[in-house]
């Protein structure tokens, strides 16, 4: 019969909207409003999982985020989503579920043999067994997660897109409850900014699952009228089915919104889920408790589930949890579940009370209405297969520790269980706020706060409803007034019950027939299959410390963290230590309070916006030109321009010759350029780079070599004298940022009295470099203001003019090693300037070329590369550029030189190598050894840091770094590679063509 | 020789001038791409230059706002505050030698004062951002409060812009009408990543003239 | 992610600043009249005190200026900014074992 555990009225559902939904392959209906839970329930289902470890049946303990067992794998195909909580999946038409503890399937579990073998699964027993050999790991993993089921990723990419947005509050209230309510709209009426967030899909909080009044009408009534107030405000914002999961410094919150998992039709231009990082002023806490289980034998069978889930599913969605409950409680405030599930049809054989005299406002109704009070009595005992039907339960001794007396069957199907209220500190708890135990409650409270934030309500320890609007309230005003705003007087006081879940009576482990460990299990962490008897083995093994208790044993790990087991497990860790639990102290609570996707964390920061991609002047002509692009930091740089049929070895082969012969262009625009200027400059570069600069004139150019203090090359580049104390330097692509950064921070922090400005103009100006024999003959036909003879444009120095119709600065430097210039133009005019070159080049054959033959070029040259050559590691001597560290002047870097460890002879030198076999390319990153044995461990001296096939030389070559290189040309070293090969190499100069520079100084 | 007019705005590529529409439409945003202008930057110690503040206001017309993160100016010139020492000066004068005209104006008027003027006119793209969920969608790619009462008209503000990317944020009025300057290179980057967070937002931008 | 006051431009995310480590030190006049030992502490060490610590930050995406902190380490509490320069404020000491 469909929905037989329907309620026939009640509950936040619309009994308009029947949804039809396929569980475990059967297919169901439920009504708009249900959870996936709810409408289970609604369907005699409770049997949904299996445990993790011992494959136990096991069915709903919760009704909400705390749910441990009822697992779910939703949807199919590319948007499949493993391991969601049954509890929190809102149901839509064509779901479809599976629970992801259970193979083949629920009700015949394979795994469940584990269970006959418990014995072989106590504390610790991964750690213990599969430990050994360490090798072997992966493969008992992969076979323990099969078997565990732990869910299945989607197969196919992710079909959605996340938002991702920053959002700034005055008072962001995390929690819409009756505190959380009471506080916004505190907090509101003061012109506050206020994000308030829940995240259920509908605001209300404890009000939807409970018939509590508040100023005389349900308190579901108040909490509609007080949204509508709230979004009457332009100043609030309310986000439902959005988590605040994260609670970072300085007060910054991550939200997680859903937006569609609750639709049956997923819109494309929705977002999936939308990820706020939120900056609140103050923040107030109002998230609630959770109810604590009892910690009794066999505890976990399907149809024993809280107190208050069992209230929530007759009160929220008017479903029938069982017909004939049993209430065990230790508290007064449980009985409230019990009476309300007695107006709602369900038989109560009894309420089981730990209590020794039971009291308090709730429990005497029950006893007025009629209910069973066995008090001072425990379950002992539980039945059931897939779903308990029987338990056993006696009385105890006064001090509740064993059992005293013969018992009593009761038959039931439901056990509603209460061992009273665990505060949710979590969010208090990350924001580095302190703890207190409160013996009240016997749970944690928030005791002081690190940060600006407030706790109100359930969370904060407070549970009569009347002191907990209270409390929201005056929360809300004092984050409003904190934030710098001044609310009004409050309008009277809310009217409501005042009684907490108290008289209560604390007792960790519920007394059995038969000793913990030695029959039956009693769970304290359902999701991770803890029991109490694990715990005891822990401390029994010398693992005291409440973190390495919770590490051993896995006790609050997965998604529970702790929601439902951890005062349980610190209670039973204190009784047996017989220490208070003040004194053991509480785990940590970390983000995230709940799953949170990868694609939320990725935000739209993926695929084609993973990182910025910077693009010059001339990249769309690059695209016409078919070029294959190279990340040079964010950079897209031309890698090499690939004709018809060819592979990038003959591009670069055909690109090399072409510029050695007869005429290549490079686009340089990537090169980092700094504007230097004020009275200081010669001064200040004189400081930054090894060499000299006091004596460079106005239209020459200098390389430079810069140093970290640490004495390690960290860039180099030409600088030029535009004027008298004006330069303009060139950094690497990569090191453009970096370099400014060191720059201002040495005049900024160490000589602010030089009088030197800097300024980055890398984007003011696109360059080409054109490069080859013909390099002067095409610039003479593109320029009409600018001698371009030898004797009047000699290397090293630079001349402005017109180049292609347009201002432009030559300079006549070269990182080929061939005649060239490199051409600057104001940026706007780049793909102008590459055009006309390239229209004008076609006389030379003008071939563009890509960063593969700039490299292969400047190593022919024994040219190095900061961040090839280098590492960090690299100082100038080992780079045998001792030359261009100054010795009659200070610079950074300087004093690191003289070093012991830097004039270690044995340091990695800068060293050109020549493969035996001439078309044998080195592996760049190839280690280096003097001598081949069979296997390693083989003395490495060093390794290759450039390779490539020269199309000049005829043959492969490479640079190198080996220990004292420098004194070892026509030595051999070997690169050991993958398989049985080895490349023999003879070490050389790294200089391979033209040593004396001829070419490039013609 | 004569100068040519070859010059590509740094979002020339993408063909906004194709798409211009005469008016928002349902968009919440509307982006624009404001062409050519003289950008200089100017550093000088107003503190310690003494008379600086009084050659500058000589040569252009108007004082250099000396407040954090504010603008000022006159006559389609404004001087936009980067630092304590630091501003950007923008002319809107689209002729092909603005920069180095105005470069000159201002190197001349400051001549006597230890400071840099340096023309930065390519160095930059200029996106104009309006309409009414304009703040909304900006604060998926900048840390900073975009609220009317955090971010006010005639404020300037420098931040970073989805990833590692730099941004100055100039607010011209309450409508909103921002005019964003980024770095030329990732003028793209910036342009395509403010159109997905206008997805993000679930609303559309619409190419608008100037 | 923290909100950092620049003594310039107000409190800004901490993504729009780049860390220097520790402040006031230094950087010696005459490097080679230092021993090998003390210019490797110039370069090398840092007092990275738990609690109270001056340390440099610079505001890289936003008006480019060096300024130190005083952040306490283990809470992150901003105690003071303040410009390049200057001597540093009183605050109180947070120290923590
Ligand atoms: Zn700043």
């Amino acid at each position: 019969m469909a929905q037989r555990y329907r309620l026939s009225k009640g509950g936040r559902i619309d009994r308009d909207r029947l949804i039809d939904f396929t569980y475990d392959g059967r297919k169901l209906q439920g009504y708009q409003g249900d959870t996936l839970a709810s409408a289970l329930i609604a369907n005699g289902r409770h049997l949904v999982g299996r445990s993790f470890k011992y494959h136990r049946p096991r069915g709903f303990l919760a009704a909400g985020a705390e749910e441990p067992n009822a697992l779910m794998q939703i949807g199919t195909g590319a948007r499949t989503v493993a391991d969601v909580k049954a509890t929190q999946v809102e149901l839509y038409q064509g779901l479809t579920a599976s629970p992801v503890n259970a193979w083949p399937s629920v009700k015949y579990d394979l795994g469940a043999v584990n269970q006959a073998f418990s014995k072989l699964f106590p504390s610790g027993f991964y750690y213990k067994t599969f430990m050994w050999p360490h090798s072997a790991w992966h493969f008992y993993e992969r076979v323990i997660r099969s078997a565990a089921g732990l869910g299945k990723a989607p197969d196919k990419p992710d079909p959605d897109f996340y938002d991702k947005r920053y959002a700034h509050a005055d008072v962001l209230v995390a929690g819409a409850g009756p505190a959380g309510l009471a506080a916004a709209l505190a907090a509101g009426r003061s012109g506050a900014r206020v994000i308030l967030v829940d995240e259920q899909p509908e605001t209300g909080g404890s009000l939807l699952a409970s018939r509590d009044e508040i100023d005389g009408k349900p308190g579901t009534s108040w909490a509609e009228q007080a949204v509508a107030e709230l979004r009457a405000m332009d100043n609030v914002r309310i986000l439902t089915r959005t988590i605040a999961f994260g609670y970072y410094d300085h007060n910054w919150i991550a939200l997680l919104e859903s937006l569609t998992d609750h639709l049956a039709e997923k819109p494309d231009d929705v977002p999936r889920q939308r990820f706020w990082k939120v900056r609140a002023k103050q923040v107030v806490l109002a998230t609630g408790a959770i109810e604590r289980p009892l910690v009794f034998r066999d505890n976990d069978r399907p149809g024993i589930m809280l107190a208050n889930a069992a209230q929530s599913y007759v009160n929220r969605w008017a479903v029938k949890p069982g017909e004939t409950a049993v209430l065990f409680a230790n508290n007064d405030g449980a009985y409230q579940a019990a009476l309300d599930m007695k107006a709602a049809g369900i038989q109560i054989a009894a309420a089981v009370d730990l209590r020794q005299d039971p009291s308090g406002p709730r429990t005497e109704a029950a006893r007025a209405a009629g209910i069973d009070i066995l008090a001072g009595h425990a379950i002992t005992e539980t039945q059931g297969g897939h779903r308990v039907n029987r338990i056993k339960v006696a009385p105890m001794s006064e001090d509740g520790k064993q059992l005293a007396g013969s018992g009593q069957t009761l038959e039931c199907d439901l056990v509603a269980m209460s061992g009273g209220w665990n505060p949710t500190v979590h969010l208090h708890s990350q924001s580095r706020g302190k703890l207190r135990f409160d013996s009240d409650i016997a749970s944690f409270v928030p005791d002081f706060a690190v940060q600006a934030e407030r706790s109100a309500g359930a969370c904060n320890g407070t549970f009569g409803l009347a002191a907990v609007l209270a409390e929201g309230e005056t929360a809300g005003r004092a984050a409003a007034e904190a934030a710098g705003f001044s609310p009004a007087a409050a309008n009277g006081h809310y009217k409501a019950a005042s009684d907490g879940f108290t008289p209560a009576r604390w007792l960790w482990l519920t007394p059995s027939t038969k000793p913990v460990g030695h029959g039956g299990k009693h769970f304290v962490d359902f999701q991770n299959d803890v029991t109490a008897a694990d715990l005891h083995l822990a401390l029994r093994e010398g693992y005291t410390s409440v973190e390495h208790v919770k590490r051993y044993t896995t006790t609050g790990m997965g998604t529970d963290q702790g929601k439902t087991s951890n005062v349980n497990a610190l209670g039973i860790v204190s009784e047996y230590r017989e220490l208070p639990i003040e004194e053991l102290g509480v785990t940590t609570f970390r983000p995230p309070y709940t799953p949170v996707t990868f694609g939320a964390w990725g935000g739209r920061d993926v695929e084609e916006f993973f990182d910025p991609t910077r693009k010059t002047p001339m990249h769309s002509w690059h695209e016409r030109a078919g070029a294959a692009f190279e990340d040079v930091g964010l950079w897209k740089r031309p890698w090499y321009y690939p004709k018809a049929g060819e592979t990038m070895h003959d591009a670069v082969q055909r690109e090399s010759k072409a510029a050695r012969e007869s005429l290549g262009v490079l686009d340089a625009t990537t090169l980092g350029r700094i504007d230097i200027q004020g009275p200081d400059s010669g001064e200040f570069l004189n400081r930054i780079y090894t060499n000299g600069w006091k004596t460079l004139k106005p239209g020459f150019c200098r390389y430079g070599l810069m140093l970290g203090e640490d004495g390690m090359v960290r860039d180099d580049g030409v600088t030029a004298c535009l004027g008298e104390n004006h330069y303009l330097m060139h950094t690497t692509t990569g090191g453009a940022a970096d370099v400014l950064a060191h720059l201002e921070e040495y005049l900024q922090t160490e000589w602010p009295e030089l009088q030197v400005y800097l300024t980055t103009v890398t984007e003011q100006y696109a360059t080409a470099a054109i490069a080859g024999p013909n390099a002067r003959k095409l610039l003479a036909e593109l320029t009409g203001d600018i001698d371009v003879s030898p004797e009047a444009f000699p290397f090293m120095t630079f001349r402005e003019g017109h180049v292609a119709g347009v201002w432009a600065r030559v300079s006549r430097i070269s990182f080929s090693g061939e005649l060239s210039f490199e051409i600057n133009v104001e940026a706007h005019n780049g793909l102008h300037m590459w055009q006309t070159i390239i229209a004008a080049g076609e006389k030379y054959a003008i071939t563009p070329y890509g960063t593969e033959t700039m490299h292969v070029l400047r190593a022919e040259k024994g040219f190095i590369i900061v961040g090839q050559e280098t590492d960090g590691t690299v100082t100038p001597m080992d780079l045998g550029m001792e030359k261009l560290c100054s010795t009659k002047k200070e610079f950074v870097g300087r004093r690191s030189l003289t070093r012991p460890d830097m004039l270690d002879p044995n340091r990695k030198q800068l060293v050109g190598l020549l493969p035996d076999n001439p078309k044998d390319i080195l592996e760049e990153g190839a280690q280096l050894v003097e001598t081949v044995r069979p296997e390693p461990p083989m003395a490495m001296v060093g390794h290759v840091s450039s390779s490539y096939m020269s199309p000049t030389l005829g043959r492969a070559f490479a640079l190198a770094l080996i220990k004292g290189g420098q004194h070892k040309h026509g030595q051999k070293v070997y690169a050991p590679m993958t398989g049985d090969k080895t490349i023999a190499c003879t070490i050389t100069s790294p200089v391979f063509f033209d040593p004396e520079g001829e070419r490039l100084r013609g | 020789m004569v100068e040519v007019n070859y010059r590509q705005v740094p979002l020339a590529h993408l063909g906004l001038a194709s798409k211009i529409e005469d008016s928002l439409g349902d968009a919440g945003v509307g982006m624009s791409d404001r062409g050519f202008r003289a950008i200089l930057n100017l550093r000088v110690d107003l503190a310690k230059q003494a008379g600086a503040r009084e050659s500058f206001e000589k040569a252009m017309g108007f004082t250099l706002p000396e407040t954090p993160n504010t603008a000022n100016g006159k006559d389609g010139t404004e001087a936009l505050w980067l630092g304590p020492n630091e501003w950007q000066v923008v002319v809107d004068d689209n002729a092909p030698d603005a920069g180095t005209r105005w470069l000159q104006t201002v190197r001349q008027g400051m001549r006597g004062h230890f400071c840099a003027v340096v023309d930065v006119s390519n160095a930059q793209a200029i996106i104009g951002m309006t309409g009414p969920m304009a703040r909304e969608v900006l604060e998926r790619a900048v840390p900073l409060d975009m609220h009317p009462g955090a971010f006010k008209p005639g404020e300037v503000k420098q931040t970073v812009f989805g990833r590692h990317c730099g941004v100055i944020m100039h607010l011209r009025d309450e409508s909103p009408v921002f005019d964003l300057y980024v770095r030329r290179s990732f003028a793209e980057y910036v342009w395509s990543y403010t159109r997905d967070c206008a997805r993000g937002a679930q609303t559309d931008t619409a190419v608008l003239a100037g | 992610m923290l909100l950092i006051p620049c003594p310039y431009c107000g409190a800004r995310a901490e993504n729009e600043f780049g860390y220097g480590g520790e402040a006031h030190k230094v950087r010696p006049e005459t490097p080679e009249n230092l021993s090998d030992g003390q210019w490797a502490d110039y370069v090398f060490m840092q007092k990275n005190t738990k609690g109270t610590y001056h340390e440099r930050w610079v505001h890289s995406q936003g008006c480019r200026r060096w300024f130190n902190v005083i952040r306490d380490t283990l809470t992150n509490e901003i105690q003071a900014v303040y410009e390049m320069g200057e001597t540093p404020p009183e605050v109180d000491t947070k120290t923590y074992l």
